[in-house]
């Protein structure tokens, strides 16, 4: 009885989160006639390329998803390099410390972007970094870096002392130490936070909309052709912007083991 | 070589005294036991002769070398940890090989160390797996084995066997002892094990409370210790007290207890003059307590009668728990005993084997 509870609960999940993308894809593909009626149905019933032929034959779409790959893939980087060993620092600290630290992290995240947004593109003026993929890149690490931090913090805890104790003798210092034997075994902490930096700049849109001007990224695409009322264009470009994410979920997701430590010390 | 040398090495950790005052030499090639319950301060030591924690005060030598403020990979020191400490992400000859290769020693010398160290530990076949596909016996093995191939002037273990099952740490005891007579290497080895203390030790050094009670041969600490926590933390089970008062009778010493009075031998007794009339504990091993009809010489010993309160059988011997008056003692008879609970029991103590220790500053008188 439980079991089937579950199974039906599951169901309703999986439905519950598909439908709207399944609903993005559907207009991607339908005739306008099919949807813009007055009780458009949720079948699909004709089937036509033409929104993502108009799209492709556009060439307008290369450029943003091109910006929008390299700003993700930078933040990913920037976040990672800054919070590596800061993670490393605070999951050593006492517990008090680092979690009073932490949370002071996350202040920046409690502060509405939309503020905070405006005195970066104004000081990204001065510095030369507005529609720049740098700048949208340190936008979005700003953005990122607490959640980052506080993954790999966790991981970073998980790593017994007594390994680093072994590595001190060993003969490792203390950077060595966190390259050789910390990184290695927190790689399941590391692809989710890199997860996390990725998706957090890839569809992020307020930063986005303050800090570019002649080149958009893919959200910002979107937005341009809601406005328009184009939304067979809009939902093309919105399923282009979901596969990606599918695809980085899924290559990552095999890294994400519990069995790294297996073997280290006694449990 | 490599002796190591302790003077007066404190360690404070906030308020807490985990070590206090420790002044201890290991001569070189000596198999040194540093033994205490847990939470004496004996993994704390050994943290700061390794060079992971540091000393609070007082001096560490290694050789001639002080080594204070000498990080541990400099030290010429390996040590073994209680759980291990594998590196689970390498394989068995990469985490032996690991601090050679940061120490930059040639690949093929690398490779001969490590499967010398392999053979010897019978790790040969296991070089190319994982520590999680190794077994606790293993593991422990590749803990050893990583330690061996760098050739230290010391070796640091920190309880190595307690994470193992009865036999194989026993197995594992005569290992290490064939290897220290093969390395012919200096050890100081931590546990809370008396029985692993009393059997590796050349000596052995009591611990407790941060503080160093007695340095010496295990036998020497087990037959005379210095004061009363020795004399209780060393032998299982443990040493019987009693506090009772000393008196003379003419030219025999006396001591009375809440449960029994016994005539003390006059060697022993000379001992005791200063405290005729004061108070006394006075302390028995379990093994010196026997059943009276053990023997036939010992019927016109004086006999002590005893009620019975639960017994363990062991097996090869059987320990009973009884008390005489208000005082609990613990016999150690030879193979299964009858008495059962609540029956008497008449015990004969061992005259010559009594300790007598001062009740305030708690040092042996004899």
């Amino acid at each position: 009885m439980k079991k089937i509870i579950f199974v039906l609960l599951m169901i309703f999940a999986v439905i519950f989160v598909l439908t709207p993308i399944y609903l993005m894809v559907k207009i991607s593909l339908s005739p306008p006639a099919e949807i813009l009626t007055a009780h458009p149905s949720l079948g699909m019933h004709a089937i036509t390329l033409k929104h993502w032929k108009a799209v492709i034959a556009s060439g307008e779409l290369l450029p943003p998803l091109s910006k929008s790959v390299i700003v993700a893939l930078m933040s990913v980087i920037l976040s990672l390099l800054l919070a590596i060993p800061g993670a490393y620092v605070l999951s050593r600290l006492p517990y008090r410390i680092s979690s009073a630290l932490l949370l002071f992290i996350f202040l920046v995240r409690m502060i509405p972007q939309i503020e905070i947004a405006l005195p970066i593109s104004v000081s990204f003026i001065r510095l030369g970094l507005l529609d720049t993929d740098l700048g949208l890149a340190l936008a979005h690490t700003l953005n990122v870096l607490p959640i980052v931090t506080w993954v790999l913090v966790s991981s970073f805890k998980a790593v017994p002392a007594d390994l680093e104790d072994q590595a001190a003798i060993d003969g490792c210092g203390k950077i060595r130490t966190l390259v050789k034997i910390v990184l290695p075994l927190s790689l399941p902490g590391i692809v989710v936070a890199a997860i996390f930096g990725f998706l957090g700049s890839w569809d992020e849109f307020i930063y986005a909309i303050y800090l570019c001007l002649a080149n958009k990224t893919l959200p910002l695409e979107v937005y341009y052709y809601i406005n328009r009322a184009s939304f067979f264009i809009a939902s093309a470009y919105a399923t282009i912007i979901t596969i990606p994410v599918i695809i980085v979920t899924y290559v990552m997701q095999k890294y994400l083991k519990s069995e790294y430590l297996a073997g280290a010390v006694k449990g | 070589m490599a002796r190591v040398l302790l003077e007066n090495v404190t360690k404070k950790f906030g308020d807490v005294t985990a070590a206090k005052n420790i002044s201890l030499e290991i001569a070189d090639q000596e198999f040194m036991v540093l033994v205490g319950p847990s939470g004496c301060g004996k993994t704390t030591t050994l943290r700061m002769v390794a060079g992971l924690e540091e000393i609070t005060e007082g001096k560490i030598y290694i050789g001639e070398r002080l080594i204070n403020d000498v990080p541990p990979k400099d030290r010429n020191i390996a040590m073994v940890f209680q759980n291990y400490a594998l590196y689970p992400h390498m394989r068995v000859y990469d985490n032996m090989a690991f601090g050679l290769k940061l120490r930059k020693t040639p690949k093929k010398e690398v490779k001969e160390r490590v499967r010398d160290a392999a053979e010897i530990l019978g790790l040969s076949d296991l070089l190319e797996r994982y520590p999680k596909q190794l077994s606790g016996g293993q593991r422990q093995r590749v803990a050893v084995g990583r330690a061996i191939v760098r050739r230290p002037e010391v070796f640091l273990m920190d309880e190595p066997l307690s994470n193992l099952d009865a036999k194989l740490r026993v197995q594992m005891r005569a290992e290490l002892q064939r290897l220290h007579k093969q390395l012919k290497a200096t050890v100081i080895y931590v546990t809370h094990d008396q029985v692993e203390a009393m059997t590796l030790g050349q000596r052995v050094a009591v611990i407790l409370k941060g503080e160093l009670q007695q340095v010496d041969k295990p036998l020497v600490v087990y037959e005379k210790p210095d004061n009363r926590f020795v004399a209780g933390f060393i032998g299982s089970p443990p040493m019987n007290f009693a506090k009772g008062t000393v008196n003379k009778n003419g030219e025999t010493y006396t001591f009375a207890c809440e449960g029994f009075k016994l005539d003390v031998p006059k060697d022993i007794g000379l001992y005791l003059e200063q405290y005729v009339g004061k108070e006394v504990t006075f302390g028995i091993r379990p093994e010196d307590i026997w059943d009276v009809r053990s023997s036939d010489w010992m019927r016109d010993k004086l006999t002590l009668e005893s009620v019975v309160d639960f017994r363990e059988i062991i097996g090869a011997e059987t320990y009973v728990y009884s008390h005489v008056g208000r005082v609990s003692l613990v016999s150690r008879v030879a193979g299964l005993c009858d008495a059962t609970t609540g029956s008497n029991f008449n015990l004969v103590i061992n005259l010559r084997k009594l300790h007598f220790f001062d009740p305030t500053t708690q040092k042996a008188i004899v």
